[in-house]
């Protein structure tokens, strides 16, 4: 919703730009040692493409750090928010069992000061939702600027889920307002009594770092686990919302695909991205906007073996067929729900292409014993997902490296 | 950026909701129900129009029901979009008489079910030979007759099989749903461990399940509900999905070089603005004919002629609803259902079941759906069908969803752990309430009971403040956390909220390019789903 600020009357300006809430105590968001916190600031921000192109971006930045209260007028004050958007997201990394308080400030558009749009976070994927706590904003509350709102999960549910804000969703989802999150099962710390079908040490030495679900068994184990989004940026769409124009949906054309924000070869790069933010506007620094990389390694002489991918999509629109060849990939969950049914049924297989959705996740694990040392290629065979605009050689692929 | 529509027809949809709604179309499938073991139908292939959600209109060609269908608000001869939902009975020998009044010939094809009349191709001299349709056709003021057989219970479709690339584009198909010729009553136990209702009896299933157990005991673990293989539901919804490209459809208005035809019909070459079949792309999504928010208003709206059916579940707590999906599109469209997962049972009507040979109903009739998946998020090809139950009891929030008060019995089907009182009920602390303010440490609102001090605590505050500086309501919401719970909403609402207190999802298009119209958000394939508390009726199915 844009307002037009020349209509708002002095006394609500004055109000919207005091924003003074009395400086509350520390919250109690109860003390138990199963809560957990985050705290999300929604504002603007730049990214790098791997053709060197700066876009325009909305999105979520972690401001847990900065502030341990919620209060607005401290994520303004620390100076260190604002304009500091990440793409994607901060990864939320949550454990079941866990009470999650989940905050979000709207901290305001350094380049885009006339738009007035609430924000939200969607977890994507909770089961037995309520409204309130669901982000959508049609059904429930969103978060205006200068605003703030603490959402709250019990976790049940372990599984790879995925976050946005889903104000106006499609404007907000493709400006960037997106991101990872894992529930991890209970079975990660409480091992008692688990065997492991393949024999492997169930606890302690020579055991799995984690497992995907409680399977039982460690037949979701895995050494080493990472979150990987695919989603893509049709850069005149963030040119014409940062300069408030007419969006293209219509027109909509896709000419970057990225896993966690980068075109290959910036997913290898296990640096940041700093972004050029100062070019846009004098107010602005350079900040590491796209902190979050796509390289896998599995160190087999350091005991490395099972790779667990916990792939997904947001995309505004196209799918992607996730190829990963040479290396035996079994699907093990889908849309966080484990392929072993409760009733038993093993719906568990072997592939070497997984098509994914926009809105979809899945769990990959690769079992590397016997595979040839060398680096393999994970990447969209969609062929139009495989180029950084007019730059080929890029897009949405990335390397697992296993020595 | 939200543009609101501004034509008659969306504020007399919109305005009609916030009504108590009539029974049609609110909570089932509307459609035209064929009796017996030999139902015909009589269909006539013509041109109409649609209206967009952002007010646009665009020809199309449908099929109209000549003999009327169930509701009493249907129109007899009235070409709709989509075609007539075709109910039918296992076992049924169904007829279709269709007539054509389009300027090229039509014809029928019924992917899955088994047909009976010759499955003969059409070559036309008068169009130098070209493949006129796949099987035999209506001519231009001609008749066909299709026969087949409803052999297996099923979502189905039906679609034009002449000149597929233009006429599926310009709407000629409609769903098919075959019932189990056995509903015997059928009780399942446990299915709600630990809930204040465990049980589930139903009368109304999508497959036949009489053989299914109750239980079952997955290697190595003890017994639990075979739930995860019935097909039973207590209410049922279609989303039949389709798409546009406005560009095509005016050119097939205003474009097309009639006088070449037929043979050049539906060569689409635009010299005008340069498009052709490859460049067509979408840009109305439509769930059940409509746009959003068009799809979420009454059913037979007269202000949308062609557009007969809605797209708005409801249901109560614990209640199992059968969503029937049917993509007629070219694309594929992930649809997301927000509130809960949705339990796959079925793919392009042939039931999810480890059973040797699928098709055999004597042994599907006891595996039931013991493949069936749950997913957050449906990826439908084209073409596809699928038959997906969905549930929702509020289970393991860790706070009363219902927003009882100490004391109060549980809702009908409440998750006991939550309900106030009860061992996980109260999780979630609101923390401190500042006096001033009346904001809890955590930034939400509880206003200080009238004598001034603050309102008991329940699990989440009961009273955010309409305060429009801080949130933004919209229409779908009570105002309150609580299911069953209506509060003060900004003057300017108009709320859409079926009771003031129901609960809203939003069903929709994750490829979010497809929840706008032609540009306009929201739009497109969006519906919300409402859960009702049980103390507010729905119409029966
Ligand atoms: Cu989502
Ligand atoms: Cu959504």
């Amino acid at each position: 919703m844009k307002i037009d600020v020349k209509a708002i009357p002095l006394a609500l300006a004055l109000g919207l730009m005091a924003c003074v809430v009395p400086a509350l105590a520390f919250v109690q968001y109860g003390s138990g040692t199963m809560d957990t916190r985050n705290h999300n600031g929604a504002t603007d921000g730049f990214i790098k493409m791997p053709d060197g192109r700066d876009v325009y971006t909305f999105g979520f930045t972690n401001i847990s750090g900065l502030i341990h209260y919620n209060n607005l007028s401290t994520a303004v004050r620390s100076g260190r928010a604002k304009n500091h958007a990440e793409f994607p997201a901060p990864t939320l990394d949550f454990k079941e069992g866990h009470n999650e308080y989940l905050s979000l400030s709207t901290l305001g558009m350094a380049m885009r000061p006339d738009l007035f749009d609430p924000h939200t976070i969607h977890f994507h994927g909770y089961p037995n939702a309520t409204p309130v706590f669901d982000g959508e904003p049609m059904a429930s509350i969103s978060v205006n600027q200068g605003a703030d709102f603490t959402y709250f999960y019990r976790l049940n549910d372990p599984g790879t889920y995925i976050y946005h804000c889903h104000r106006e969703a499609p404007e907000h989802m493709e400006m960037g307002m997106l991101g990872n999150l894992v529930v991890r099962p209970l079975q990660d710390d409480n091992r008692v009594g688990l065997v492991c079908a393949d024999g492997r040490a169930a606890a302690g030495a020579g055991s799995y770092a984690g497992f995907a679900y409680n399977d039982g068994d460690c037949s979701t184990g895995y050494d080493k686990d990472i979150l990987i989004q695919f989603a893509d940026i049709d850069p005149a769409f963030h040119d014409a919302d940062s300069f408030a124009q007419k969006l293209p949906f219509a027109d909509f054309v896709a000419r970057y695909s990225v896993l966690n924000g980068r075109g290959y070869p910036d997913t290898v790069d296990t640096a940041p991205i700093t972004n050029n933010a100062s070019a846009f506007s004098g107010l602005l620094g350079n900040y590491d906007a796209q902190r979050i990389h796509a390289l896998m390694t599995i160190n087999r002489p350091g005991g490395e073996r099972v790779l667990i991918i916990r792939l997904s999509n947001l995309s505004i629109q196209n799918f992607a067929t996730i190829e990963i060849p040479g290396l035996p990939v079994q699907v093990i969950g889908k849309d966080a729900k484990f392929l072993r049914r409760p009733n038993g049924k093993d719906l568990r297989y072997y592939t070497s292409s997984v098509l994914i959705g926009p809105g979809e996740s899945a769990e990959l694990r690769i079992d590397t014993t016997g595979v040839a040392a060398g680096t393999y290629y994970l990447y969209s065979r969609n062929l139009d997902e495989l180029h950084a605009d007019q730059m080929d050689r890029s897009g949405a692929m990335t390397e697992i490296r296993i020595n | 950026m939200m543009t609101i529509r501004n034509t008659l027809g969306a504020v007399m949809a919109l305005v009609g909701l916030s009504c108590f709604p009539v029974a049609d179309g609110y909570a089932m499938i509307d459609g035209h129900t064929g009796a017996g073991t030999t139902p015909v139908f009589n269909l006539t292939a013509k041109q109409g129009r649609v209206a967009t959600g952002d007010g646009n209109s665009l020809i199309f060609w449908g099929f109209a029901d000549d003999d009327g269908q169930d509701s009493s608000q249907s129109l007899k001869g009235q070409v709709q979009y989509p075609g007539p939902t075709l109910i039918v009975t296992e076992g049924a020998t169904v007829t279709v008489n269709l007539a054509n009044t389009l300027p090229e010939p039509v014809s029928l094809v019924f992917p899955g079910l088994d047909v009976l009349t010759s499955v003969v191709p059409v070559f036309r001299n008068g169009m130098k030979g070209r493949l006129s349709s796949i099987v035999p056709e209506a001519a231009p003021s001609g008749k066909q007759t299709y026969t087949f057989t409803a052999t297996r219970p099923g979502t189905f479709y039906y679609q034009s099989g002449s000149n597929q690339a233009v006429q599926i584009r310009m709407g000629l198909f409609g769903a098919i749903i075959v019932r189990p010729k056995v509903q015997t009553a059928k009780t399942y136990t446990n299915v709600f461990p630990n809930h204040q209702t465990t049980d589930k009896t139903f009368t109304k299933f999508a497959y036949n399940e009489a053989g299914v157990p109750d239980q079952v005991t997955p290697p190595g673990g003890t017994a639990i509900s075979n739930i995860g293989a019935s097909t039973g539901y207590d209410r049922e919804f279609l989303y039949l999905m389709s798409e546009m490209d406005p560009d095509f459809q005016v050119w097939m208005e205003l474009g097309r070089n009639t006088a070449k035809s037929p043979a050049s019909f539906g060569d689409w070459i635009d010299p005008v603005i340069k498009r052709d079949f490859t460049q067509w792309k979408a840009n109305y999504w439509f769930a059940n004919g409509r746009n959003a928010p068009d799809d979420m208003g009454g059913a037979f709206d007269k202000n949308l002629p062609n557009q007969p059916y809605n797209c708005l579940p409801l249901m109560h707590p614990g209640e199992m609803i059968l969503t029937r999906f049917v993509n007629m599109g070219r694309d594929l469209h992930p649809l997301h259902t927000h509130g809960n997962h949705q339990r796959i049972v079925a793919e392009d009507g042939l039931i999810a079941s480890s059973a040797a040979n699928p098709l055999d109903q004597s042994l599907t009739t006891i595996t039931g759906a013991d493949l069936s998946t749950e997913e957050f998020t449906l990826t439908m090809a084209p073409g596809n069908s699928f038959d997906s139950l969905f549930t929702w009891t509020g289970k393991g929030l860790g706070w009363d969803a219902y927003g009882h008060k100490p004391g109060d019995p549980p809702a009908p089907y409440e998750y006991l752990a939550d309900h106030v009182g009860g061992p996980a009920s109260s999780i979630i602390a609101p923390g401190p309430q500042d006096t001033l303010t009346s904001k809890y440490a955590n930034g939400q609102f509880q206003p200080p009971l009238p004598d001034g001090t603050p309102a008991p605590a329940q699990a989440v505050p009961t009273v955010f403040s309409a305060d429009p500086l801080t949130l933004t309501f919209d229409q779908w919401f009570s105002g309150s956390p609580y299911l069953g719970s209506t509060e003060p909403l900004p003057p300017s609402n108009v709320s859409l909220n079926y009771g003031g207190s129901s609960y809203y999802f939003m069903w929709h298009s994750h490829a979010e390019r497809e929840i706008t119209n032609n540009d306009v958000f929201p739009g497109g394939m969006l519906t919300m789903m409402g859960i009702v508390p049980a103390s507010i009726a729905l119409p029966a199915e």
